[in-house]
């Protein structure tokens, strides 16, 4: 769930412990990871990196550790690639975690799970967009409540409220 | 991946959070992990076995986590000592890791201030300062003393081991330390233990002053056993035991017993001689016949022979020496109810020595009485202070504050700057138990492991770690042995746990269960009868010509109040209350706000008078009356409370810091400050008891800060009553007499098919209750279960005032007149009814609250505007509003639950029942099919989770085999406010009464207090 994430980042040092919702749909990164590269020509499935979205909450944001494990052996193509894989280099040489900055997230009050929705088998691109063409991810879908309900109901999920609202 | 490895790991993501706060990181980053460790998912709870250390009983515990934070505890169900359960105390254990006036890293004094200091600094200093205390002192052992609370297990050698070899001594203190009831047991028995007490075993259970339900020994474990034994639920048609309690106040525990006996305090144990005596028991017990008893005691003399011939003719037992007969006669107090037990057949039946409890043994006041007259002759050089406030809760006329002065070295280990660290030179704050490696014993058979479930919040230090270092940088001497190998605390407790656990696969495997239960692997040993409880059996009088354990003889004559007397004075009785145990825990917000169970007063202390009494004086509720003793004074509000007897006023400890805090100081006061240094002069043990009273009227007012109005339910019949021999007729088989009376408007009587139809055809689920009002105890450990699971907010002592708590379980207790004299009390958990036909429903504006398809009653709390119409309209008042934005000062919001929204200011907000876990549950178990059916037991409500009774039954109404389908359609079961037609998803089960008991002494009395 995105939201628990979002609550215990904000908890580190807001006075309160609302999660503002993203204004920014194509927040900059501090590095500059290419989705396309690594969707489309590398073939890389979603789940790879975002291990845990059909057993959790929370999709999982990869480790310096899942890069390394290829980017110890590719060092890039072009310069440009180059540049961005010395700055992953310089976080695995210092123990850092990188701090993404957050694309997708939904209020403080509802409650997300990926799980059911990947069991369900709605698709990653269904609500994150096809993020194989996406250079710099940029949010695709609105995250509005109509836009939730409407799939819901589409597709034959509840749209009772306490499903999301508790 | 090694534990401590992904500790590390956790520590790392725990720090790029906590470091949150510069330019590049912030709200809205997404900070991964490092390395995942192998067993954490995102998203998805951990879990870590461990031991809950808010007192001595030693319960098991389930720390949940989530992302490396504790968010929640559960005991743990394979402990044989809390079986899954944990009191209130228990359940906040995580608002003393997260509070948020911990004290945050190694600190000495310096030109009257406290100054940072790094912790090798801290290690070098002590050492080398021992170092030369110790020659000054020309190596006389015993100028350096570790005073500790009590300890069990590996901590416990450790901390002797140390003071062995560096030429210190030890000296243990706790404030319930038993010490009368141990000295009375080897008199008696011939062992100075805590025997085991089979209440669960037994048909009759008498308590003398035992507070067994609440603070007494291991309160959860006992709990559940009188559960057992007395809870009457209409499920099986088998006769439940009867619980007496004599003390002198109507504690919560005796507020449970079919019977409470009102005795002038002091004397109770009176009525257990004459007992012992009409069972035969000769010696000393001779000379007390029930009609002299009755006398000294104000118990009808008939009542003791009856009492006397319920012991012999049932299994019986009869529990000794809380903390209200902890008087300067309290080692005779206990001896009197042992030779009761001896008299009755129990001794060796249901009081057996083979598993004694080994939690609260040890620890002494003559040792600490002791220690000050050292400490002010100037022989102690250093004093090096862990696990105890000693100036909190000692009595001020000790002067143990003064005596301190008189030591050169003073090191105070808490975590937290009380009211004893402040006295001190250095302050090197301990972890918090959820942060500590550890080990605990609560009886000979059960050891429970303490794991840490999360990295330190602050940059603390394990006190062995601190010792050990401390230990290195001396040495050992010629007399003294060398600091042991092993680096640090944690290799030491493994090195301590290499016999038990010798490879690290069993070493996991501990880890994973918590503890060795070995008691759990065999018939616990208590519940097999020895070859003295045959012989006990065999007559009720042949026990008594046993041969005494110790043989001294005890002095019964009743004890000695000392002070003021004449007109305006009353015996004054302290009590532990049941959240703030003996003033630990007192800076724990949600422990600060739980209503007491008896008078229902959070935030401040009170002085309970009996209503006729105040009414004689003049005092209504919250009139500031000054109590002296002539030892010290104190100024509380007056609380109106059937259960204080005429003659007596009582007075709960754990507040009144000066220190400890921004929740626990200056709130209310301290009660030790009105007694004098006295001691059992049998055991040494300190007489809580025994000092009378005067009691002034200042003419100030403050606002009482109850929970609840009125002490009558005013005919409203919300906690109904049966008799026991009715209860059993119906759960037989037989016909219910009466008509329904109350159906208005609808001719279905209201049954669980009924109810159960009140969710959407499709659905498989109506969720509901079944509570039992018989189990009920009042502990409110529901309530802070709920607080932790459910976010909820503490709203400070001013907006109780206004009744602007927000807890939305809370536990009601009326007092109700008997028909033969004598007065019950119900406890009765109230929370949202999740009605069929809800009040709060239609009347909301904007459809923030409906009926969902499972039958919930739904609160969507950002379609909410805050008319509060809902509220109006809700005949439970189980709905809250939050007139304001509630604060969780950092880090106490770490222990949020992110699978629950934190409400916001303008909201109304209640019970859910845990629809975080029901929904949880669903995700789950749609793993097997999209049609897939949460079964039974598959998740619990946290108030159910918790229960130390199983009062609480929640499932699936419309499941027929489900246990709550079958209590609620079971013969006791009844809606609350059933004429109001709301159909109710919550059933609640009889109180089930007169039990064989009869009226009790106490002729019937007044029982609206409150107004």
């Amino acid at each position: 769930m995105t939201v628990a994430w979002a609550l215990l980042a904000a908890t580190a040092c807001e006075p309160t412990w609302k999660a503002e919702i993203v204004q920014d749909t194509t927040p900059v990164q501090p590095l500059q990871f290419m989705h396309d590269v690594h969707v489309s020509a590398e073939s890389i499935p979603c789940a790879y990196c975002h291990y845990s979205a059909n057993v959790s909450e929370e999709a999982g944001i990869p480790p310096v550790g899942t890069c390394m494990g290829c980017h110890r052996f590719v060092p890039g193509t072009s310069d440009a690639f180059r540049t961005e894989i010395q700055l992953l280099m310089g976080f695995a040489a210092d123990s850092q975690p990188i701090p993404w900055n957050r694309v997708y997230s939904v209020p403080a009050f509802v409650q997300f799970t990926h799980k059911p929705h990947i069991r369900a088998g709605v698709t990653c691109a269904q609500c994150h967009g096809d993020v194989a063409r996406m250079v710099q991810v940029s949010r695709a879908t609105p995250l509005s409540m109509g836009w939730c309900v409407d799939c819901h109901r589409t597709n034959g999920a509840p749209d009772d409220c306490a499903t999301c609202h508790y | 991946m090694e534990r401590r490895d992904f500790l590390k790991l956790i520590g790392i993501t725990g720090a790029g959070a906590a470091t949150a706060c510069d330019a590049k990181v912030g709200p809205q980053s997404l900070i991964p992990y490092m390395v995942p460790p192998e067993d954490i998912t995102p998203g998805i709870p951990t879990w870590y076995a461990s031991t809950c250390r808010e007192c001595p009983a030693g319960c098991g515990t389930h720390v949940k986590t989530r992302e490396g934070r504790v968010i929640k505890l559960e005991g743990n169900p394979d402990s044989p000592v809390n079986r899954g359960k944990l009191c209130a105390r228990g359940q906040a254990a995580h608002q003393n890791l997260y509070d948020p006036d911990r004290l945050k890293g190694p600190k000495r004094l310096q030109d009257g201030d406290y100054v940072d200091a790094p912790w090798e600094e801290a290690a070098a200093a002590i050492a080398a300062e021992i170092g030369r205390l110790r020659t000054q002192s020309g190596g006389e052992p015993g100028a350096v003393v570790l005073l500790t609370g009590l300890q069990t297990g590996t901590r416990e050698r450790l901390y002797d081991e140390w003071a062995q070899a560096l030429g210190a001594r030890r000296v243990v203190y706790e404030p319930f330390a038993y010490e009368a009831l141990l000295e009375a047991n080897r008199r008696v028995f011939g062992e100075a233990a805590l025997p085991a007490y089979d209440i669960e075993g037994a048909e009759f259970v008498i308590s003398f002053g035992a507070e067994f339900l609440e603070t007494w020994i291991s309160p959860v474990r006992y709990a559940g056993q009188w559960a057992r034994m007395h809870a009457f639920r209409g499920d099986e048609a088998v006769e439940k035991g009867i619980f007496v309690a004599v003390e002198p106040r109507l504690s919560m525990t005796a507020s449970n017993a079919d019977e409470w006996v009102s005795v002038k305090p002091g004397t109770e144990y009176l009525v257990a001689l004459a007992m012992a005596n009409v069972l035969g028991a000769g010696g000393e017990a001779s000379e007390w016949t029930p009609q002299r008893a009755g006398e000294a005691t104000g118990v009808d003399p008939a009542t003791i022979e009856r009492l006397a011939r319920l012991f012999a003719d049932k299994r019986s037992v009869a529990l000794p020496g809380g903390i209200s007969t902890s008087h300067p006669k309290a080692t005779a107090a206990a001896v009197a109810v042992n030779l009761l037990n001896r008299a009755g057949g129990a001794f060796g039946d249901t009081v057996t020595l083979s598993a004694p409890v080994t939690g609260p043994v040890a620890g002494s006041y003559r040792a600490i009485v002791d220690l000050v007259s050292e400490m002010q002759t100037g022989t102690i050089q250093a004093l090096l202070i862990a696990d105890a406030n000693p100036v909190y809760s000692l009595p001020p006329a000790l002067g143990f504050a003064e005596a301190l002065r008189q030591v050169r070295l003073r090191v105070s280990f808490s975590s937290v700057f009380d009211e004893t660290s402040a006295w001190c030179h250095w302050l090197l704050p301990d972890h918090t138990p959820l942060e500590s490696w550890g080990d605990w014993v609560p009886q000979q058979d059960v050891i429970g492991i303490q794991q840490p479930a999360m990295r330190p919040v602050f940059n603390t230090r394990a006190t062995p770690d601190v010792l050990l270092d401390v230990w290195r940088a001396i040495g050992g001497g010629e007399e003294g042995a060398a600091a042991p190998e092993e680096a640090t605390w944690y290799d030491y407790l493994r090195a301590a746990w290499s016999d038990r656990a010798p490879d690290e696969r069993a070493w996991a495997a501990v880890l994973k269960a918590g503890g060795i239960w070995e008691a759990a692997a065999v018939t616990p040993s208590y519940l097999q009868p020895t070859d003295a409880a045959t012989a006990g059996r065999a007559g009720a009088g042949a026990a008594a010509t046993a041969e005494a354990g110790g043989g001294e003889a005890a002095d019964f004559s009743p004890a000695e109040f000392e002070g003021p007397s004449g007109e305006g004075t009353f015996a004054l009785v302290v009590y532990p209350q049941l959240a703030l145990y003996d003033g630990r825990t007192a800076n724990r917000p949600w422990l600060q706000e739980l209503p007491d169970p008896a008078t229902t007063v959070a935030w401040q202390t009170w002085v309970e008078l009996h209503p006729e009494t105040a009414d004689e004086l003049g005092l209504v509720n919250g009139d500031v009356v000054s109590v002296d003793s002539g030892h010290g004074s104190v100024e509380a509000p007056v609380i109106r409370y059937y259960g204080a007897r005429r003659d007596t006023v009582a007075m709960p400890l754990g507040r009144g810091h000066d220190r400890m805090g921004r929740f626990a100081a200056g709130r209310g006061v301290n009660p030790i400050a009105l007694l004098p240094p006295t001691a059992d002069a049998d055991s040494g043990g300190f007489a809580w008891q025994g000092v009378r009273v005067q009691l002034t009227k200042t003419g100030a007012k403050v606002e009482p800060l109850t929970f609840q109005g009125s002490d009558s339910d005013h005919g409203r019949d919300l906690a109904e009553a049966i008799p026991m021999a009715e209860a059993l007729r119906l759960a037989s088989g037989g016909a219910e007499e009466h008509v329904e009376e109350h159906v208005v408007g609808e001719d279905i009587p209201l049954t669980v098919e009924r109810v159960a139809r009140d969710s959407d055809s499709e659905s498989p689920y109506r969720w509901g209750m079944a509570i039992s009002v018989d189990a009920c105890i009042g502990c409110n450990a529901c309530v802070a279960a709920c607080s932790a699971e459910n976010n909820l907010p503490f709203v400070g002592p001013e907006r109780v005032a206004r009744s602007r708590f927000m807890n939305w379980i809370r536990i009601e207790r009326y007092f109700e007149e008997k028909p033969g004299g004598g007065v019950e009390t119900h406890h009765l958990p109230m929370l949202c009814q999740h009605c069929g036909a809800a009040p709060c429903e239609p009347v909301c504006p904007v459809y923030a609250t409906y009926h969902n398809p499972d039958g919930l009653n739904v609160q969507v709390y950002n379609r909410c505007v805050g008319t509060r119409y809902c509220s109006n309209n809700c005949p439970y008042k189980v709905r809250y509003f939050n007139w304001f934005q509630y604060e969780w000062p950092e880090p106490l919001n770490w222990g949020l639950n992110p699978d629950v929204t934190a409400r916001e200011k303008g909201v109304m907000e209640k019970c859910t029942y845990c629809v975080q876990r029901i929904n949880a549950a669903k995700i789950v178990v749609k793993d097997q099919g999209p049609d897939a059916v949460i079964p039974e037991g598959m998740f619990q409500t946290a108030c159910q989770q918790t229960c130390p009774t199983d009062a609480i039954v929640f499932g699936n109404l419309k499941d027929p085999a489900s246990r709550v389908a079958r209590l609620a359609g079971g013969p006791l079961a009844y809606s609350a406010l059933e004429h109001l037609n709301t159909r109710p998803a919550n059933f609640y089960l009889k109180h089930v009464t007169d039990r064989g008991g009869a009226p009790t002494a106490e002729p019937a009395a007044q029982t609206t207090g409150a107004h």
